[in-house]
């Protein structure tokens, strides 16, 4: 299924979502759930909270969306902007409720069965990609959101700054800015880890 | 934007050289054409490449499964109908309108003479049911005339039940023989509440029959009590049950109310029957009735 959708389709989804349609609303959570999920998982570093708050997220938009306004100029940038407001909130709440310091769990993240042997290339590989995923949940909201986009999603920047609501100068900048930050974090990480 | 408006800007550089990176370019190809900005390019591709070849998390097949059945779920919910959606004044107000058409619909039930259910003598325990009783007013003659045999074994319970019962059927299904009289509200014998309606008068006693009953339920029958008492005539009825005693014996309450003459009635024999359940009176051999005075 096509993981991006026009404007013109947004506007219909949306119209059809707002009537509690279930396939548009099935639509929906399939083009945005793995986007919110990574946006969740990379603060939270927990899959099972992450992929609990994800759902939670859908919840909220059905229950939202009636009263959301669509934006017709922007649809696709203003729903995306809107879906990962509601879960920032969530997340807020989460960490209100949880009083949940953020952190990364390494062995949760292997996702291998604990009795069978990790082979060391696959240890290294969760490794390195936990301490991107941390890097990444260091960024600040815009510049996280413009990584999952661009090396996650792999949209270009003309889409990313549609699904955003920004020039494609904007993203661009956010997008050097996020790589400039990146390369000092995980920086920082190697000196730490020699 | 400042930078985005330099087509040489470095950030349209780095962008430049991601999409060659993503279309498959080598790194150090994509270097070679922007000599003035290796230096800066290099480590920030680097990242690019380490950022686009991680394996980023996705939703596991379990998680995308729950979740899309917790939206489904909560759809199926708001197409039920009433559904936590609604705001909470809807469900207050909706709450209201319930509660106030109940009101309106048992006001409109209770003015009306419908026979009520409560009016339909019910047996217990084998206890006079249809007793017949006819409040001759303005004199105190009060006649008793059950149709049954009492309970053999009636608990104080039964006893005090049955009293209520009588008094509510009797005044019921037998409205011609109560004789009208200025002691009776003229609603006594229309309404089917005519417990609710009745107001005794210090007069005009039903609540003394309703002593004899709860009396004769509770204790045997002796056809000697009715000989010799002064006070109004009351005589027995085919079964030899004892009449009830003189309405004058118990007085009634200066402000009657239908609760407060349930009440009084069944003070002196109720005292008597209502014994702790753990004791209730031997059926077999009761006892002998309280001196009366």
């Amino acid at each position: 299924m096509q993981d991006v959708c026009t404007d013109a389709e947004m506007i219909a989804l949306l119209r059809e979502a707002q009537r509690s349609d279930p396939v548009a609303c099935d639509r929906l959570y399939t083009l945005y759930s793995d986007k919110i999920f990574r946006y969740l998982y990379v603060r939270l570093g927990q899959r099972e909270v992450a992929e609990d708050l994800t759902a939670d997220v859908f919840v909220r938009m059905l229950r939202e969306l009636p009263r959301y306004r669509a934006d017709t100029t922007r649809p696709v940038a203003a729903f995306s902007a809107w879906l990962y407001r509601v879960a920032s909130n969530l997340l807020t709440d989460h960490y209100r409720r949880q009083r949940h310091r953020h952190h990364l769990d390494i062995s949760e993240q292997t996702a291998l069965p604990s009795s069978e042997p990790v082979p060391f290339h696959q240890a290294a590989a969760a490794e390195e990609r936990n301490v991107l995923l941390d890097a990444v949940g260091q960024l600040g909201d815009e510049q996280q959101r413009v990584v999952l986009y661009r090396f996650a999603d792999q949209l270009s920047v003309r889409a990313v700054a549609s699904a955003m609501g920004k020039t494609e100068g904007a993203i661009k900048a956010l997008q050097h800015r996020a790589l400039e930050n990146l390369r000092r974090i995980l920086a920082a990480t190697d000196r730490a880890a020699s | 934007m400042l930078f985005s408006r330099r087509p040489d800007s470095f950030e349209n550089v780095l962008a430049t050289c991601l999409d060659e990176l993503d279309a498959g370019a080598p790194l150090e190809d994509i270097l070679a054409k922007y000599p003035q900005h290796v230096a800066d390019l290099a480590p920030l591709l680097a990242v690019a490449a380490q950022m686009r070849t991680a394996p980023w998390p996705a939703l596991s097949v379990h998680g995308r499964v729950q979740g899309r059945e917790r939206m489904h779920a909560a759809l199926a919910q708001y197409h039920s109908g009433f559904s936590r959606w609604h705001p909470s004044w809807v469900q207050a107000a909706m709450a209201l309108v319930i509660v106030v058409g109940i009101s309106a619909a048992s006001v409109i039930v209770t003015k009306q003479d419908w026979p009520s259910p409560f009016a339909t003598p019910v047996p217990l325990a084998g206890a006079t049911a249809t007793s017949q009783q006819t409040v001759v007013a303005p004199s105190d003659t009060a006649t008793t005339t059950p149709t049954a045999e009492p309970s053999a074994t009636p608990t104080p319970q039964i006893a005090t039940a049955t009293s209520t019962v009588t008094v509510t059927a009797s005044l019921d299904s037998k409205p011609a023989t109560v004789l009208p009289s200025p002691s009776l509200q003229p609603s006594a014998t229309a309404s089917p509440w005519a417990t609710a309606t009745l107001r005794p008068t210090p007069t005009v006693l039903p609540t003394a029959t309703l002593v004899m009953n709860a009396n004769s339920m509770s204790q045997t029958p002796r056809p000697t009590d009715t000989a010799g008492k002064p006070g109004p005539t009351a005589t027995s009825g085919p079964t030899g049950i004892p009449p009830p005693p003189p309405p004058t014996r118990i007085a009634p309450p200066k402000t009657p109310s239908p609760v407060a003459a349930a009440t009084t009635t069944t003070q002196p024999p109720a005292a008597a029957s209502l014994e702790p359940p753990t004791a209730p009176p031997p059926a077999s051999a009761p006892g002998p009735l309280p001196p009366r005075r």
